[in-house]
């Protein structure tokens, strides 16, 4: 019932858009049902699946990095004072501003792409990192001493649920960073596309681009969704019997 | 002592160093303890039981003093001893069920072997057929006897105690009692129990170690000699329990004056 009162809610948005595209006379306003006919005009192997490509990889090392990063810097804490301050700056510095620098400095390649998106995506995880290691229970960190075992082995499942939620930021940060990226000096992908409509008044094409870079990002979050539900089944459970 | 001790523990201190000032939580502690016995440690809340607790299992270096475990000084934490720790919420991983739990001290044992040692483990503290449940999914008392079984799994020879039941309730505190001296004294366990109920201690040890307010040592040795099976009631209500109870008090209240 609720799913069916959420579904009628966005059909009589799309109805709404549509009545107000076929009402407006300047052009720059088309009805929902022309973008959705552009679609066709969007080839999914030449214009979304590089972009989407790219953002996966971008995001997969910037996460893997920032749990590397995060865990480490976390763990030695002799280290924090050294690096904190250097890390406080970088994070705050806004991740589209550093694209001017990557392409001077590696080209407008898609490795440039990659290396933005992932620079970016890195910093929830690598904070989320730093402090879940931080305040990992002590007792925890007794039982494998006394237990003879790494102490990464219980830092590990103890932080998991903090890189988790900091790769659920990470991955919007990264599909962001994967349309500006291409709106910089390229000549491919979503981002590009939907630039390129804009500039040729294929106003239908841009609103087209638009609607598929929203599916990608629907689709990319169910699928984090269903990893996360999977990985953190313990920590799911426990949160609803402690709700509860 | 007839028996060769197999801890024995000599002017032992530990001090921490804070921001402002050192605080010296153990000043000189020594004893003995012989194969099998049980040892009951009480003393004033803050005066260092843990501490000594943890320079016993070597998670933490005196500063003064040694520690031996079986004729060898104890400089890393010893392959045959374990610890069951105060609070099972700190203690057991929330993310492995009860019965990973237990096997994870011996998770280098091979898959069957470990499942079969885990089982048997947790069917000595009452809990066959929770193997599957989550640390979330159990009560405290549950919780607490996964941690026993998780203590007793690796067939330490030392099992050490940091006030194992400060954390539930009365009830189950009495059952949790006298479960973990039967099965200590099954296992032939030699056991180090720390406690701030002074009742507790005389129920399940064979000694009772008295130690001062902080910085602390040893004020008294206390030997119980009351009869096994003990009864939560009946040894209670014993008059030579009372003179035990008393005694420990008197030297807590004036440790300077305790004759």
């Amino acid at each position: 019932m609720k799913r069916l009162l959420g579904l009628l809610v966005a059909a009589l948005l799309l109805l709404v858009w549509e009545v107000a595209g076929r009402t407006g006379d300047t052009g720059l306003f088309p009805p929902v049902s022309d973008a959705i006919a552009e679609l066709a005009s969007i080839d999914p192997w030449t214009d979304v699946l590089p972009s989407a490509g790219r953002a996966l990889a971008g995001f997969a090392i910037g996460v893997t990095l920032g749990a590397l990063l995060g865990v480490t810097i976390g763990w030695l804490r002799g280290l924090e004072p050294w690096v904190r301050p250097a890390l406080e700056f970088l994070r705050a510095v806004p991740p589209p501003a550093v694209l001017p620098v990557a392409v001077l400095a590696l080209g407008a390649t898609s490795g440039m792409r990659i290396t933005v998106i992932a620079a970016a995506a890195m910093w929830p995880v690598l904070i989320a990192g730093v402090d879940a290691t931080r305040a990992v229970e002590p007792g925890y960190l007794d039982v494998a001493r006394i237990s003879h075992a790494r102490p990464v082995s219980v830092i590990l499942p103890a932080v998991l649920p903090a890189l988790i939620a900091g790769a659920r930021i990470a991955l919007g940060i990264a599909l962001i960073m994967m349309v500006i990226s291409e709106m910089t000096a390229a000549t491919s992908g979503l981002g590009y596309l939907i630039l390129q409509a804009q500039r040729t008044y294929a106003i239908a094409q841009m609103y087209a681009g638009i609607i598929v870079l929203g599916l990608l990002g629907w689709l990319v979050t169910a699928v984090f969704s269903l990893v996360e539900r999977h990985v953190l089944s313990w920590y799911e459970d426990q949160k609803g019997i402690a709700g509860g | 002592m007839a028996e060769t001790p197999l801890v024995r523990a000599a002017g032992l201190g530990k001090s921490f160093r804070g921001r402002r000032s050192t605080t010296q939580a153990i000043a000189d502690i020594g004893f003995e303890q012989a194969p099998g016995e049980f040892l009951g440690v009480v003393g004033p809340s803050g005066c260092g039981k843990t501490t000594l607790l943890r320079c016993l299992a070597g998670l933490e270096r005196p500063d003064t003093g040694t520690v031996e475990f079986d004729g060898r000084p104890v400089t890393g934490i010893p392959d045959a001893v374990s610890v069951v720790f105060q609070d099972y919420h700190r203690s057991l991983f929330p993310w492995l069920t009860a019965g990973e739990n237990v096997r994870f001290p011996i998770r280098d044992r091979g898959r069957a072997a470990g499942r079969e040692q885990a089982r048997e483990a947790l069917d000595r503290v009452g809990l066959a057929g929770f193997a599957d449940h989550h640390p979330f999914q159990l009560s405290g008392g549950m919780q607490q006897r996964v941690a026993i079984a998780r203590a007793i799994v690796s067939r330490p020879r030392f099992l050490l105690m940091d006030e194992p039941f400060a954390s539930v309730d009365a009830q189950t505190r009495a059952v949790l009692e006298q479960l973990t001296v039967t099965i200590t004294a099954e296992l032939g366990l030699t056991v180090l129990l720390i406690t701030h109920d002074i009742d507790e201690a005389i129920l399940m040890a064979d000694r009772v170690l008295v130690l001062s307010a902080r910085p602390s040592r040893v004020l008294r040795e206390v030997p119980i000699d009351l009869d096994r099976p003990r009864d939560e009631v009946e040894t209670r209500a014993l008059p030579l329990f009372q003179d035990y109870r008393r005694e420990i008090h008197r030297v807590i209240a004036n440790p300077g004056t305790a004759d």
